[in-house]
C-alpha cells in the first residue's frame, strides 16, 4: 500500500530551519512526530522543489541532512498556469495557489504549514492534527 | 464562525456554491480545483489501448518480437502520459531505458550461457523431485492420471490459461503501476529486476534440462517415460490460435535449458505477493495465493518444469522481497537519523 503523503510547505520549512522563528518549536515537534511515522513507513514526506531550494533556507549541507527524508515535487509551467486560472472564494497568494494545485494533482490532503489561509480548505493541517489523518497519494 | 470569515475574501471572483463546503464550513479542494484537462483523455486512451491489446492478442497473436514489444509499450506510455509536464517525460525516458536494459540483460544470458559452456544438469533436478515425492516422478505421475491425448479437459484449459499469464500479467501490472503509481512502480521494479538478475545468473551457471527434454525421444537422455508437452492445447481450444501460434514460434529462439529456477513460478508468486498487503480479508489472501499454486501445478503437468525449479523460483521471490524491504527500511532509518541530527545541531 502506498503510504499517505504530507506536503511540507514553505512556511513550515522556514520555521523548521530557523531556530529564531517564533513557530520553530511547534515545527520541530511536528517534524519529529512525522519523522517517527516516516521511519515506520506510515507516511511519505514531500515538498515543492522550489521551496526546498529556496535561498531563505540554511546552507545546502545542513539542508540536505534536515530534509533527507523529503521527496521533491517539481513544479511545472502547467501548474503555475492552472494556479493563475483558479477562482477561489478566499484570497490566496499566487505561491499558495500553486501549492493547492499540486495538492490536488498529487492527491495529497495533509499539509504541514503555518499559513492560516490553508485552514479554509478541507485539508488536514499540521501542526495540530495527528499525523495519521493523511491521504494516500 | 466559519474559518474563512477570519480570512480576506477574494476580490472579483464568483461566489463558490454551498456544495463546495464541508460540514464544518471549509472549502472542498476537489470541487474548487480541477484535475488537469488531459486527465480524462489519458483515461479514455488507456482503456481503448487495453481493449485493443486484448483484441489483438486474441486474433493476431501475442506481441513477441523486440521492436513490436517496444512499440506497444511506447504507445501505452504515450497514452498514459499525454499532457504531463516535460520533466515527467524525461523521468519516463530514464525509466524506460532502465527497463529496456533489464530485459536486454535477460536476453543476453542466453549467449553467455552458450559461451561459458557450463555442464548441463540432466539428472540432478529429477533426483531432487524424486526425493521430495518419495521416489515418484511428479510429472510422470500427474500426466498418467490426468492427461488424455486428443481430449482437452476443463482443467487443461484452466492450467493452460494460467501458464500463459506469464507472458502478459507482470508486464500489464508494471505498465499500470508505471502509468498510475510511480512510487509503487519503483518498488515493483527493484524487486522484479533482482529476481530476474539472480535467475539469469542461475541460467548461466546452472543450465538445466526440463522434464519434457529428458523424456523426449529426440534427445539422448530418456530418463523418464515419454511425456506430452501439451501446454498450448487448452489455450487453442479456447480460440487463442494467434497466441498459441506465436508461442510455438517463440520456442524456437527460447533458451531450452533455462529450467532452474522457474520464472513462470517466480512471476506467478511475485505479482500476488506484491499486492498481498493491500488485501485485507484472509480469504482474499488465500485466493490470491492459489494462483502460484495453480501455476506450479501447470508447469509440472505440462512437463515444462521440475517441482524443485518452481520452489527455487518462489525462494528467489522471497529473497528479493526480503532484500529490498531491508534496504528500504535502512534507507528510511538513515534519512530520519540525518534529519534528527540536523534538528539537534
Amino acid at each position: 500500500m502506498t503510504p499517505p503523503s504530507v506536503l511540507l510547505d514553505r512556511s513550515f520549512l522556514l520555521a523548521l530551519s530557523d531556530p529564531e522563528h517564533p513557530d520553530h518549536p511547534a515545527a520541530v515537534a511536528t517534524y519529529t512526530a512525522l519523522l517517527d511515522s516516516y521511519q515506520r513507513n506510515e507516511l511519505r514526506l514531500r515538498a515543492r522543489v522550489d521551496h526546498l531550494e529556496s535561498a531563505d533556507l540554511p546552507a545546502s549541507e545542513q539542508r540536505r541532512a534536515l530534509f533527507a527524508p523529503v521527496e521533491a515535487i517539481h513544479v511545472a509551467g502547467q501548474h503555475g498556469r492552472a494556479a493563475r486560472r483558479l477562482e477561489l472564494p478566499v484570497a490566496v497568494e499566487p505561491d499558495a495557489a500553486v501549492t493547492l494545485v499540486l495538492l490536488r494533482r498529487e492527491h495529497i490532503t495533509a499539509l504541514a504549514t503555518f499559513d492560516p489561509v490553508m485552514t479554509a480548505f478541507d485539508l488536514t493541517v499540521l501542526p495540530g492534527a495527528p499525523a495519521d489523518h493523511c491521504s494516500p497519494a | 464562525m466559519l474559518v474563512e470569515d477570519q480570512l480576506p475574501a477574494a476580490s472579483g471572483t464568483p461566489a463558490a456554491t454551498e456544495s463546495a463546503r464541508t460540514a464544518d464550513g471549509r472549502w472542498r479542494i476537489a470541487q474548487l480545483i480541477p484535475l488537469d484537462p488531459f486527465h480524462i483523455v489519458r483515461l479514455v486512451l488507456m482503456i481503448a489501448y487495453g481493449l485493443s491489446y486484448v483484441w489483438w492478442t486474441r486474433n493476431r497473436g501475442l506481441v513477441t518480437d523486440r521492436i513490436s514489444v517496444a512499440a506497444a509499450l511506447g504507445l501505452f506510455l504515450l497514452c498514459a502520459n499525454l499532457g504531463r509536464p516535460w520533466r515527467r517525460w524525461a523521468q519516463l525516458a530514464v525509466d524506460a531505458l532502465l527497463y529496456c536494459l533489464m530485459w536486454f540483460g535477460y536476453e543476453m544470458t542466453r549467449g553467455v550461457a552458450d559461451r561459458l559452456g557450463m555442464p548441463l544438469q540432466v539428472e540432478a533436478m529429477r533426483n531432487i523431485d524424486r526425493v521430495l515425492f518419495f521416489g515418484i516422478d511428479p510429472t510422470v505421475w500427474i500426466q498418467q492420471r490426468f492427461y488424455q491425448r486428443g481430449h482437452v479437459h476443463w482443467y487443461d484449459q484452466v492450467l493452460s490459461m494460467t501458464y500463459y499469464t506469464h507472458f502478459w500479467l507482470p508486464i500489464v501490472v508494471l505498465a499500470v503501476l508505471w502509468a498510475t503509481r510511480r512510487y509503487q512502480w519503483k518498488r515493483f521494479m527493484k524487486r522484479f529486476a533482482t529476481l530476474l538478475g539472480v535467475a539469469c545468473t542461475m541460467f548461466v551457471l546452472l543450465p538445466t534440462a526440463p522434464p519434457w527434454m529428458v523424456a523426449s525421444t529426440e534427445y539422448p537422455y530418456r530418463l523418464i517415460p515419454p511425456l506430452a508437452r501439451h501446454t498450448g492445447e487448452g489455450l487453442k481450444s479456447l480460440g487463442f490460435y494467434g497466441f498459441y501460434h506465436d508461442w510455438n514460434n517463440a520456442l524456437d529462439w527460447a533458451n531450452g535449458v533455462a529450467a532452474m529456477p522457474s520464472l513462470h513460478a517466480g512471476f506467478a508468486l511475485f505479482v500476488p505477493a506484491f499486492f498481498l498487503p493491500m488485501v485485507k480479508p484472509w480469504w482474499g489472501k488465500a485466493l490470491l495465493m492459489l494462483f502460484p499454486l495453480t501455476m506450479l501445478t501447470a508447469l509440472v503437468y505440462f512437463a515444462e518444469h521440475w517441482v524443485i525449479d518452481g520452489l527455487v523460483g518462489w525462494s528467489l521471490v522471497g529473497f528479493s522481497f526480503w532484500l529490498w524491504n531491508r534496504i528500504e527500511r535502512r534507507q528510511r532509518e538513515r534519512r530520519a537519523h540525518l534529519a534528527r541530527t540536523a534538528l539537534e545541531g
